[in-house]
């Protein structure tokens, strides 16, 4: 049981945490879970879906951000903007793909926002071959249409 | 293990990546697999048909221009036909495209007729559209009532170099008019702007110079720039009574004075310059002009008395060597600094003046003159800042590193700036960029 001002979060392999509020709610899916119903304010919130490490990093992620919106002197935009950078350099890409996922569903809009971030400048000026060997995306073009494809180029004329 | 990106992760989030990537990009992941063919559709950021490479390949004559110009036009109307989503950030073409040749997929009306009805473009109309530039587009006065009967959103429009339009009405109906900021310039023929029932307008510029203006019902327009030299030349020649729109309203206004014609005595008469309307709202002016050397700049003291209210102050100039060099000396002589042609502004105070920039400082006698002046006449100065570079190097001109000489010169020009802190009262911060 979480002691007051402090929520318990499971992750789907059954890994409880128990976080400050105002770290939790950077994620408005559970700000409005809280907000409508007041026993999972008390009790614990299941977060579907997503499994320990995943909900981890999602932790140390929202707390940093909440503590920086709280105190923008302790931990300033350039730090921040550091701690953007080397948390999605660390990952991999299955933790990318994952996190994605997870931000989207528990709608961490700042986390979300960064990530795409990441995975645009992945694809940026890179040629589909590269982008396919990244990212392991199978092509399932015919030779044929794939030729019509480059043929038509809509990258440039 | 499958990590396929395409297959884990769902559509929004895709779509939301290809956002944040340059058209091209983003065009570039289309071929990558079946899934992001179809993605690339929904493609809701820049629609931007700028080819930076193949401009300057044609400028240098390493492709030829005909087929070019047939391959873009193919390139932007594939983009569009097969575009399937619902909005769209922007939507840009930049290319110098012959008239008759233009859009032909879209080309219908008479022969010389060269601007497409762009609300059939995207297989809907534009009603969400907010923001409308037309750069060198040959638009007509129907085309312009069209857009903003059909774009009940539109805040912004500009048309520059229009060469077919003669006339611009801006009419609003029932207040639903949501223009804010209307800017017009470089239409050779354009002779007739009336503007009328536009609540919202804000802001309005105006390069050029047409002999019918009208403008009422415009209770927000607050914010104006007059970019035509020939122009500004009437206006201040005749004390600002032929502005178009109250005097009063306004609170930042932008003057290009070009080579201050305005202010020759053949042009501007003694007795006139008692007579100026007052500005009696103006928080913000910003003038730009051409100076001979030593020409005094204490006419700017006339426009200040004129704007009792004025805080901030800026100043963009030049001082044109060759004319000073050329000109016959007979008549400016009293224009020079230290003769007494802007007497009558000695002594004036300008109360409310917080700031002032010079930007294209050279520290010559004319600007160490004006800076004087305003510094005994204005008590509350706070910041006085300086820049030497060239003001009216822009655009290109300005991404160009300039040669060695004019570096030199400008950094010389700091130093002496730098040497005039020091007989400054040390309640006015001095900024040197």
């Amino acid at each position: 049981m979480a002691s007051k001002g402090n929520l318990t979060l499971k992750s789907c392999n059954g890994k409880e945490f128990i976080v400050e509020e105002k770290v939790a709610v950077m994620s408005t899916t559970i700000k409005n879970m809280v907000d409508v119903d007041d026993s999972f304010a008390q009790g614990v919130i299941p977060i579907i879906g997503v499994d320990g490490k995943i909900l981890a990093k999602l932790i140390e992620y929202c707390k940093e951000h909440a503590e920086a919106d709280e105190d923008e002197e302790v931990k300033s935009e350039e730090y921040l903007k550091k701690f953007d950078e080397k948390f999605v350099d660390e990952l991999n890409l299955n933790d990318l793909y994952d996190l994605l996922k997870a931000s989207n569903y528990l709608e961490i809009t700042k986390l979300l926002n960064l990530l795409c971030q990441k995975v645009a400048s992945m694809i940026k000026g890179k040629k589909p071959e590269e982008i396919r060997r990244i990212f392991n995306i199978k092509n399932d073009f015919t030779p044929e249409e794939e030729e019509e494809i480059n043929r038509q180029n809509p990258w440039a004329f | 293990m499958d990590s396929d990106l395409s297959n884990k992760i769902p559509d929004e989030i895709l779509t939301c990546i290809l956002s944040r990537l340059s058209m091209k990009d983003a065009a570039k992941t289309s071929v990558l697999s079946r899934r992001w063919e179809i993605l690339w559709k929904f493609y809701n950021s820049c629609l931007d048909f700028d080819d930076m490479e193949t401009k300057v390949l044609l400028f240098q004559g390493q492709k030829q221009f005909d087929m070019e110009e047939e391959k873009y036009i193919r390139w932007v109307n594939q983009v569009v036909v097969s575009h399937r989503g619902s909005t769209i950030e922007q939507f840009r073409v930049s290319f110098d495209l012959e008239r008759n040749k233009l859009w032909k997929p879209f080309k219908d009306m008479d022969e010389m007729y060269s601007f497409p009805t762009p609300w059939r473009w995207l297989g809907h109309d534009l009603k969400s559209l907010t923001s409308l530039r037309l750069e060198s587009v040959n638009v007509t006065e129907q085309h312009v009532s069209y857009f903003l009967s059909d774009c009940p959103l539109l805040e912004e429009l500009s048309i520059a170099g229009a060469p077919s339009l003669c006339k611009l009405r801006v009419v609003g109906h029932q207040s639903s008019l949501k223009l804010k900021y209307l800017e017009i310039r470089d239409c050779s023929v354009l002779k007739n702007v009336e503007v009328s029932a536009a609540k919202n307008l804000v802001y309005f510029c105006q390069g050029l110079f047409a002999t019918k203006m009208h403008f009422q019902d415009v209770p927000k327009l607050s914010s104006v720039s007059l970019e035509r030299g020939d122009y500004t030349d009437h206006l201040v020649a005749t004390s600002f009574k032929e502005l178009p729109f109250p005097v009063s309203q306004l609170q930042m206004l932008k003057l290009d004075l070009f080579d201050m014609m305005c202010f020759r005595p053949f042009m501007f008469p003694w007795e006139a310059r008692k007579k100026f309307a007052q500005l009696t709202n103006l928080h913000q002016l910003e003038l730009s002009f051409v100076v001979l050397n030593e020409q005094s700049m204490l006419f700017v003291g006339l426009l200040l008395c004129a704007s009792p209210r004025l805080h901030k102050l800026v100043l963009k100039y030049q001082i044109d060597w060759y004319a000073t060099e050329i000109q016959p000396y007979a008549w400016w002589v009293d224009f020079r600094v230290g003769k007494t042609h802007w007497k009558q502004v000695v002594g004036c105070k300008y109360e409310c003046l917080k700031e002032v920039e010079f930007l294209g400082w050279n520290g010559l006698k004319a600007d160490v003159e004006l800076l004087t002046h305003l510094i005994g006449a204005a008590e509350s100065l706070e910041v006085i800042t300086i820049d030497p570079c060239d003001p009216f190097r822009v655009g290109v001109q300005k991404a160009l590193t300039q040669p060695p000489k004019v570096i030199a010169a400008e950094e010389d020009d700091r130093n002496r700036a730098r040497e005039l802190e020091a007989k400054l009262p040390q309640t006015i911060k001095f900024v040197v960029l």
